[in-house]
């Protein structure tokens, strides 16, 4: 009598288990990174999409793919791109997003809201830019890299991000960014350098507009602004006058530069605003260091230190008051100033178009405090 | 019919489980959009708002224990046939039935939304609709204790989903609530009352009350858990708010969907999906005890067996269910129980209060004329 009444219910989930689509891996294209370009040839706007196909297959371990297809929408050429496949194409493990400049320039915020808006697309995909066209950089990469291409670029900007010396550049992160008051995003450039993709510099943006770049040097200040460093190389470039009386062992004592090689122990930034009428800041730096090389050998002693520390110090504060004028320069506020204005802010909300006015005017103060803990085995 | 409900201690079951079904039943699917609901409404000050909205939700859960305690053991469908007399008081009780099953369809399809969105785009409502009311009918067929055992269980299987917000948490920008205060008073109290139907759920006291064994520990267990659901619902808010900025929060239907959307690790990249299907533990708890308050409400109004009730409002339910996929139609019924639930929840047992002392002075007056004429 028990085992009649469970029946049905048994015939039930048989039934069930095929009105669910199901999704076999060895069916599937997987796509591992997507380039989105502008197609030039055409007078309406056309998008190209370059996407990196993995796939399982019985025979073979395992296949990469290119497909160039264009459509209207990211979707669309998606769609289109299924014409040149026996299997479907999910977009589910993308791992790297890359547009072109030109498209850039334009804006992404339009691209990006299909990728917010389908729940099933992977929204902690790493975003980057190319200054040629997105398409190039990963066919050349796919045909001169070993790996798989999505991979590569996938592992190239984690290690990056993880050593500290780029910002974060995921998509979530991206549209948080741009859509943020006060605060514009950052994504890293990938660019081909002896046909191999190699990180060149950081894209910083007006909300979604790509206006410029700047280093790699720059990037890891603009990050050092945006979170704690932990574990972080940095070279820092000193003129060499002040330590002329300490060079050993070399016979031109006329060099002018001396550079350093640093780990940054522990790198923290803190961001104050001093004055609300006259739009004054101060921003404390306080870094703890480990000496790794120099270019010139110096002795060592503590007096020695101190001077190093300071000049490392004046250095740094430079750095940092020459990349706020070039920010101010192109007006994009990358390190997020605008935040801490629109924070004070009681009677009505900030906008962009007020900051992008006010922010050319801001003054900030830098101190920067650099302690070097260890300078390794010799003196 | 009996105003006070017939005891029957196989029935019973302790106060300390009344904190699970309170809880249960009140973190649901509202919690879900809840951040964003509440942002409209006083921007960054949200979390204000729900702290407003606690100490409200206190205030009415002491009145409903006070009006129940004036009882020996009754609910409230025998109170009202107690005040309002049998035709009134059964038309009230009958309110409160249509109410449960508007929001019990709510949660529903509110759930089965979520699943074609972030899961299965294609799979039709009436498949998981047909799973959740089968196993709500299962449940609900082995009586209240098997509801309350559901409801512990659940609970317990649900709360390690809070551990994956560690992402979100540690993007956590705190200029995000600065300045404090900066909405208006109107506009906090606008955003406790739009929580409203997130918080919704602890007014199955008034019907749950006679079947607990140690009526003296109620209000500890209940505070407890509307306490507990309140600071769920707040921790979600303040990570939501710190962690998305203005444009991103308004426009986003299930913001805590997609906080958990951001966690990865490396043997699951996609947490969404886990955390969508872990959600059904959630719902379940809150179906069936729905399901099990009307079946019980109709046997005491109306006599009708719990069965019957169980199998036509089953059937009722699933070809709504089948009927209902669009969404802003969805937010309409939603729009709707939350309507009423801010009525019947949160002011009719003020309402009710003065009623209750009337009767009480009358009631004593009558006592010490039977005294006298004694």
């Amino acid at each position: 009598m028990q085992k009649l009444k469970i029946f049905p219910l048994l015939a039930l989930f048989t039934f069930l288990a095929a009105c669910v689509q199901t999704q076999e891996l060895e069916t599937l294209g997987i796509i591992n990174a997507r380039g989105v370009d502008l197609y030039e040839e055409s007078s309406d706007e056309l998008l190209e999409t370059t996407l990196i196909v993995f796939q399982f297959d019985i025979q073979h371990s395992a296949m990469t793919n290119t497909i160039i297809e264009r459509g209207k929408t990211i979707k669309g050429a998606r769609k289109r791109a299924g014409y040149h496949m026996s299997y479907n194409l999910v977009p589910g493990q993308i791992s790297v997003e890359m547009f072109g400049r030109e498209l850039a320039e334009r804006g992404l915020s339009s691209y990006l809201n299909g990728l917010v808006r389908d729940a099933r697309d992977n929204e902690t995909a790493y975003f980057a830019i190319t200054d040629s066209t997105a398409k190039e950089v990963l066919t050349a990469g796919q045909e001169n890299v070993a790996i798989n291409i999505g991979q590569y670029l996938q592992n190239l900007i984690e290690k990056e991000m993880n050593d500290g010396r780029l910002p974060e550049t995921s998509i979530t992160h991206f549209d948080h960014m741009h859509t943020e008051i006060g605060i514009d995003p950052v994504l890293p450039i990938i660019d081909l350098v002896n046909n191999k993709p190699t990180l060149t510099g950081l894209a910083v943006f007006q909300e979604d507009k790509y206006v410029d770049r700047i280093s790699m040097k720059d990037a890891l200040l603009v990050n050092l602004m945006k979170k704690t460093l932990k574990d972080t190389r940095i070279e820092i470039t000193l003129p060499a006058k002040p330590f002329a009386p300490y060079i050993q062992f070399d016979p031109k004592v006329d060099v002018e530069e001396i550079s350093l090689m640093l780990t940054i122990l522990k790198g923290k930034s803190k961001i104050s605003l001093t004055d609300k009428e006259n739009l004054q800041y101060e921003t404390d730096i306080n870094l703890r260091m480990n000496l790794n090389e120099i270019s010139r050998s110096i002795k060592i002693n503590e007096k020695n230190f101190k001077l190093l520390e300071k000049e490392i110090e004046k250095s740094l504060k430079k750095d940092y008051e020459t990349l706020l004028n070039k920010l101010q320069e192109i007006n994009s506020d990358v390190i997020g100033y605008g935040k801490y204005y629109a924070a004070t802010l009681r009677e009505k909300d900030l906008t962009n178009e007020e900051w992008r006015e006010k922010f050319p005017e801001i003054s900030v103060k830098y101190n920067v405090k650099v302690k070097i803990v260890n300078h390794g085995t010799i003196m | 019919m009996e105003i006070n409900v017939k005891k029957k201690p196989d029935l019973e079951f302790q106060a300390f489980y009344v904190f699970f079904l309170i809880a249960s039943i009140q973190i649901g699917v509202g919690i879900l959009g809840v951040p964003r609901i509440v942002y409209l409404e006083a921007e960054h000050d949200g979390w204000i708002s729900i702290l407003l909205s606690y100490f409200y939700i206190v205030l009415v859960v002491w009145t409903m224990i006070y009006i129940l305690r004036q009882y020996k053991n009754a609910d409230i469908l025998g109170i009202q046939v107690d005040l309002f007399g049998k035709w009134i008081g059964k038309i009230l009780g009958t309110i409160y039935l249509i109410y449960f099953t508007i929001g019990l369809l709510s949660i529903l399809i509110t759930y089965i939304e979520v699943v074609k969105v972030y899961i299965f785009p294609d799979m039709d409502n009436y498949i998981l609709g047909g799973l959740l009311l089968i196993l709500a009918i299962y449940t609900v067929l082995g009586g209240i204790r098997i509801v309350v055992g559901v409801c512990f269980i659940f609970f317990f299987l649900t709360q390690w989903v809070h551990l994956l917000l560690i992402q979100p948490i540690l993007n956590f920008d705190i200029l995000h609530f600065q300045p404090v205060l900066k909405a208006s008073f109107n506009e906090i109290v606008s955003g406790a009352k739009s929580t409203s139907y997130t918080m919704m759920g602890f007014e199955l006291l008034f019907f749950i009350y006679p079947f607990i064994q140690n009526k003296q520990k109620t209000n500890k267990a209940t505070q407890t858990a509307i306490g507990f659901s309140a600071a769920k619902t707040l921790v979600l808010t303040v990570v939501a708010i710190g962690y998305f900025n203005a444009s991103q929060l308004t426009r986003r239907e299930w913001p805590v969907l997609d906080l958990y959307k951001l966690q990865t690790f490396s043997f699951v990249e996609r947490f969404d999906y886990v955390v969508v299907a872990e959600w059904m533990m959630v719902v379940i708890p809150n179906i069936v005890i729905f399901m099990w308050v009307i079946t019980y409400g109709a046997k005491r109004l109306f006599q009708i067996s719990q069965k019957t009730t169980l199998y036509i409002v089953a059937i009722i339910l699933f070809i709504c269910i089948i009927l209902i996929s669009d969404h802003f139609f969805i937010h309409k019924i939603i729009d709707l129980s939350s309507a009423i639930g801010l009525w019947i929840v949160y002011v009719y047992p003020f309402l009710l209060l003065p009623w209750v002392w009337i009767k009480n002075r009358s009631r004593k007056r009558k006592g010490n004329e039977k005294h006298a004429k004694a």
